[in-house]
């Protein structure tokens, strides 16, 4: 059943000299189909949507839509010819509303005066999201105090009011709680019956599977694969997309659990109710939750980012304030938080920078002192080696590594601090699997150094892989303690949806 | 007070500072000479702050845009040498105001594409743009102030020296500035894309807003406004001298950034013209209860800074007050 | 890529790179040329550094926050403000050096304190403050002088540091090159540096790896205040009178030339090779535009176009 190709993209380049992002890549799409884009980090699956948006131009090759040749040179040419885009930072504009963001960028209701109709603009932006099941009202409320999910449903409306044929959606879950993303999912598979295809990005296996037809699959810059889902399997994909087959995914370790490092006893904020639990040496703790669970805000009281407004923290035994991030740093804490980029990372300054920051006065003589540079980086050399950190040399600018090789430089950072207490705040994403891999690696490693793990995250497999206990936070307190060999992934997404759990057992209800 | 109330009473608060800064300025100002409550003084206020609402608004726009402009004060005494002098050489009347017009249209384009074509850093490009026009202003006014033998005809200083039914004309400019501005900003598309540039810049590229377009423009409204506040100014004055705009740099700066408490922490054109009224009130009313004029600009300056200070720590609370995720710990 | 394209591409790299230190060895060529006996001359290079002492020192204390992304509007004023204060003490029976210390502490010190403080602490921009703590630096003048000059009781050798000599090397040239290698030091090879840059580029990871960024900041108003002070008594020493007006161009001066210098070297941020390449540009421009006869009221307008054409010129355009 041939049918005829919507969009035909033809041995397509472009290089950001001295690599190239795309070579030779072949990509099409059928109308009424969700396609899945699958690669890793840095395979060029970004970069080819940005080249169809109009974002970037490319250096060869040849677009064909319906059969004709086009030129796509800026963003509304892209738009006009039915090509419409949720990127992955969703583009929106902070201070505006979310019946605003529906036209921004196109023609608004006008008056007879020639000005902007607000009512009808509201109105209009009304009855487009009502399509959706949005609260009433949505349309005036603020994009910064709007939720992701409904940002993003904002985003579909916007595309779909556009009279789209193609709709790219690159990562549309990472910012999703699983109903959201099921929801999503609702949503995609109506557009599917209009007739709209979709090209939908992502290293979600599981989400591809589920809702994709075909897939083509990067790496390196170059098509790999291009094939119907009913003809492979998973494995097959991981394959293709690493070269190499992935066993063992996560790596289990019978580590010795020593003695207790930290608890917290009572503690609260404004956000966080009466928090108890306790952590030991060499046990990795997980903590999981949904979107606004409290999850960073327990971690931030924790590292000294928040007050508290009760409640005590105990290291090793002694209570401690915390009432600052250094006071924290000094106990003995180390955060690797959630923004790699924004909070983890110095992005214009050198790797080797960059590892020592946190610790920076072991490689000065004297307290203020001058910078023993061979001291530097010859220890930042040792943590590249030891870690894998796939450089050349530790002077680059570690803006030019990609993101799972960022995320290796700031846990060498801490590390580096002999930290006795690690916070991992969502480690793993936005890393391609064989990252992800090393990242559980070095935590495992950590743990066997006697470190005590906090490893906070959303995705349940990966804390039922790698965690000896974790906790279930649900509106600010902690809904239920579990353990991995006793839970399904059935009663953990219960209790972070509902705060308790359902009827097996497994956990100790703390609800 | 139920949590609903004390939201809702907080809400009013945060938005309405500035008047209530204003209304308890007055008060205290009044309460030591009553003079300053008197009709004749309200509108002396208003009339004082007329110019400087005119470059403050213009100023709004571009750091809606998130960007500085260094250079408006300059321009406006750039305005005032060039139009006097002008005027002095006996040529039709309204070449003056359209030359003056002009420059400050043309400096601001300048600007604009010094920050959208060359990218440069509009702090430091707008700076090298005011060090040039200071320059210029010293340099055609040998330092010194203009004096028009005879004086300046009377329909140049018309606007800027007449008034109807003792309110000046600059009132009403400035409030026709105000609203024109203001309708701007929020009923035409080039006025939210000043917003959508100045709130995320990629969100512009990708939905095809013109980045560049939409930064000249801000700055050459900037300019045509700083260059039409020295045209008053000039009126105002009967001569030129060419520092006679350079003081409201700091107030412009300060206006803008006190009227930020309002509409959640953003630049906005009602914002800036409470902040100007503000300034324009202390001002006044350090004159009216007889602060020596050795102290006035200390007294004037640290009252500022206060207030300004006040706005900021006020604003960073309610910021962090509605944050929920890690610290950012940039302004 | 076509060849063309490429030889383009690779003038506008170098250009980038280099093009301020193109503008430096034009202008000395230009004036070199110009007036061939009297400008290349070691004695009128010296006459120059010393001409550009003051300005030196002022622009250092901008590179500090410069590196931070920071900047501080009120340093002219408090030149003057240092200049005063130093010549006032001395009339009233303040030693040289006690006059010196004192006027390095009131002045350099608090001025920067304040700055710090309200920018750190209560996060207030530094725009506003900055130009606000200048105003009242500019009332505080006039409360103490009366718009007067400061002329009396400065005793003899506080001229020493202005105007004195070593050999043929003048004093502040001196001084200004210590400092110099001090700022060097502190800023590329100590920690102190290592933070401000690292606080500059993202504070948010700063502060979250455990530095202390408040203090950093603070340090960096302090030292750029009391930079702006030494240079002011500097000032007051080579011309034997406090005056109410004599720091006024180096707000504009000061700050042009540590931008100036984020043209090249450290793109984009402040660093000391930069600014000391921007100090000696204009020292060169200002001593060969008097020496050529350009006129006073023509200086400004070169100024800032020397600046422009540096940053147009060292602008890196980012392709699609």
């Amino acid at each position: 059943m041939e049918q005829q190709n919507l969009l035909e993209v033809k041995n397509v380049s472009k290089y950001f000299p001295p690599v190239s992002a795309l070579h030779n890549v072949c990509f099409d799409v059928v109308p009424g189909e969700v396609h899945g884009l699958i690669g890793e980090n840095g395979a060029g699956k970004s970069t080819l949507v940005k080249i169809l948006a109009g974002v970037y131009s490319k250096d060869s090759g040849t677009i064909l839509l319906d059969g004709k040749e086009v030129t796509i040179d800026t963003p509304h040419e892209a738009t006009s010819l039915g090509l419409t885009f949720i990127h992955q930072e969703l583009f929106q504009v902070p201070y505006s509303t979310i019946g605003e963001s529906l036209f921004f960028g196109r023609k608004y209701p006008r008056n007879r005066f020639g000005l902007i109709d607000w009512k009808s603009l509201r109105k209009q932006a009304s009855d487009e999201l009502s399509k959706f099941g949005v609260p009433k009202n949505l349309e005036n409320q603020l994009i910064s105090r709007t939720s992701m999910a409904y940002r993003y449903i904002a985003a579909i409306a916007k595309a779909i009011s556009q009279q789209c044929r193609i709709l790219f959606m690159d990562e549309p879950t990472a910012s999703l709680s699983k109903d959201e993303a099921d929801k999503l999912f609702e949503i995609i598979a109506e557009l599917k019956k209009r007739g709209i295809s979709i090209v939908y990005i992502s290293h979600r296996l599981e989400e591809i599977f589920k809702i994709c037809d075909r897939v083509t699959i990067l790496r390196d810059g170059q098509l790999v694969g291009a094939h119907r889902i009913s003809d492979i399997n998973i494995e097959t994909v991981i394959y293709s997309m690493l070269g190499e087959s992935l066993r063992d995914k996560f790596p289990k370790e019978k580590i010795k659990i020593e003695r207790e490092v930290l608890r917290v006893s009572g503690l609260k904020s404004r956000i966080v109710s009466e928090t108890t639990f306790s952590l030991r040496r060499g046990e990795i703790l997980g903590i999981i939750g949904l979107v606004g669970s409290g999850r960073t805000e327990l971690m931030n009281l924790i590292f000294g980012l928040d007050k508290k407004t009760g409640g005590s923290v105990y290291i090793d035994g002694k209570e401690v304030a915390n009432s600052s991030v250094r006071s924290a740093i000094r106990n003995g804490i180390g955060l690797v938080p959630e923004d790699r980029q924004g909070q983890g990372l110095v992005l214009n300054m050198e790797v080797k920078a960059n590892i020592t920051l946190a610790n920076f006065f072991k490689y000065c003589f004297g307290r203020f002192g001058i910078i023993n540079v061979s001291k530097e980086t010859k220890r930042a050399e040792d943590y590249v080696d030891k870690l894998r950190i796939k450089v050349k040399d530790v002077r680059g600018k570690v803006a030019y590594l990609s993101g799972g090789n960022q995320q290796k430089v700031v846990i060498a950072k801490w590390i580096d601090t002999d930290s006795s207490i690690l916070i991992f705040d969502e480690p793993t994403r936005g890393i391609d699997i064989g990252a992800k891999t090393e990242v559980y690696r070095l935590i495992v490693e950590l743990a066997k150094k006697g470190a005590g793990i906090i490893f906070i995250s959303s995705e349940i497999d990966e804390i039922l892989g790698i965690t000896d206990r974790f906790l279930v936070l649900y509106k600010g307190r902690i809904a239920g303690e579990f353990t991995p060999e006793d839970t399904s992934p059935d009663q953990v997404a219960i209790a972070m949806q509902l705060g308790r759990y359902g009827n097996g057992s497994g956990g100790k209800n703390r609800a | 007070m139920d949590s609903k109330t004390k939201s809702i009473s907080a809400f009013l608060l945060r938005e309405y500072s500035i008047v209530l800064a204003i209304i308890f300025v007055s008060i205290v100002f009044t309460t030591i000479n009553p003079r300053f409550g008197r009709i004749y003084n309200i509108l002396n206020v208003l009339q004082h702050a007329s110019l400087l609402t005119i470059l403050a608004t213009g100023l709004t726009l571009v750091l809606i845009l998130d960007e500085f402009d260094l250079s408006f004060a300059a321009l406006s005494s750039s305005a005032v040498c060039l139009s006097v002098m002008i005027v002095q050489k006996s040529v039709p009347g309204f070449l003056a105001v359209v030359t003056a017009l002009g420059v400050g249209l043309l400096v601001g384009i300048i600007n604009g594409l010094l920050v959208a074509r060359l990218n440069l850093q509009s702090f430091i490009a707008t700076l090298g743009t005011a060090t040039i026009l200071t320059g210029v202003n010293y340099a055609v006014s040998e330092g010194k102030t203009i004096v028009v033998v005879g004086g300046l005809p009377s329909w140049f200083t018309f606007l800027g020296q007449e008034d109807f039914f003792k309110i000046s004309y600059l009132i009403p400019i400035m409030l026709l500035v105000v609203i024109a501005v203001s309708i701007l900003v929020k009923y035409t598309e080039l006025g939210r894309n000043m917003y959508g540039v100045g709130g995320n810049k990629e969100a512009c590229r990708v939905a095809g807003v013109s980045v560049g377009a939409t930064q000249i423009t801000a700055f050459a409204l900037c300019g045509l406004l700083a260059s039409f506040a020295g045209l008053l100014l000039a009126s105002r004055l009967g001569g030129g001298h060419p520092l006679a705009g350079d003081k409201y740099l700091l107030q412009g700066f300060a206006a803008v950034f006190i009227g930020m408490t309002m509409r959640g922490g953003m630049p906005s054109i009602i914002g800036t013209f409470l902040g100007c009224i503000l300034l324009s009130a202390i001002e006044s009313g350090l004159t009216l209860v007889s602060v020596d004029y050795t102290y006035q600009y200390v007294v004037n300056g640290f009252i500022i800074v206060l207030f300004v200070t006040i706005a900021y720590v006020t604003r960073n609370r309610l910021l962090d007050r509605s944050r929920v995720s890690l610290l950012s710990l940039s302004e | 890529m076509v060849a063309v394209e490429k030889i383009g591409l690779r003038v506008s790299n170098a250009l980038s790179n280099y093009g301020t230190i193109a503008i430096l060895i034009g202008l000395t060529g230009i004036f070199a040329v110009a007036k061939p006996h009297e400008f290349l001359t070691v004695k009128n290079g010296f006459i120059m550094l010393q001409q550009i002492a003051p300005l030196g020192l002022v622009s250092l204390g901008v590179t500090f926050l410069l590196a931070m992304r920071y900047y501080d509007l009120s340093i002219g004023y408090v030149v003057s403000l240092s200049g005063v204060v130093a010549t006032t003490l001395f009339g009233n029976g303040f030693s040289v050096f006690t006059g010196i210390l004192t006027t390095i502490f009131l002045v350099g010190c608090l001025f920067g304190f304040v700055n710090g403080f309200i920018v750190t602490f209560l996060r207030v921009p530094p725009l506003v403050v900055t130009i606000g703590v200048g105003f009242i630096c500019y009332g505080v003048i006039y409360i103490i002088t009366g718009g007067k000059a400061v002329f009396y009781g400065i005793p003899e050798h506080f001229g020493y540091w202005g105007s004195g000599m070593v050999w043929f090397v003048p004093v502040p040239v001196i001084i200004v090159a210590v400092i110099f290698a001090a700022c060097y030091v502190a800023l590329e090879k100590s920690s102190l540096g290592r933070y401000m840059y690292a606080i500059g580029n993202n504070e948010t990871t700063s502060s979250l790896s455990g530095v202390n960024v408040k203090l950093v900041k603070m340090l960096g108003f302090l030292l750029c205040s009391s930079f702006s002070c030494m240079a002011g008594i500097l000032i007051a020493s080579e011309n034997m009178v406090g005056h109410t007006t004599a720091g006024e161009r180096y707000l504009l001066l000061g700050l042009t030339a540590a931008f100036l210098g984020t043209s090249t070297f450290r793109k984009g941020e402040g660093n000391l090779w930069g600014t000391l390449l921007g100090v000696l540009i204009l020292g060169i421009a200002y001593n060969g535009m008097t020496m050529v006869g350009v006129e006073y009221k023509w200086r400004e307008v070169i100024t800032g176009s020397i600046l422009i054409v540096a940053l147009a010129i060292s602008s890196s355009k980012k392709g699609k």
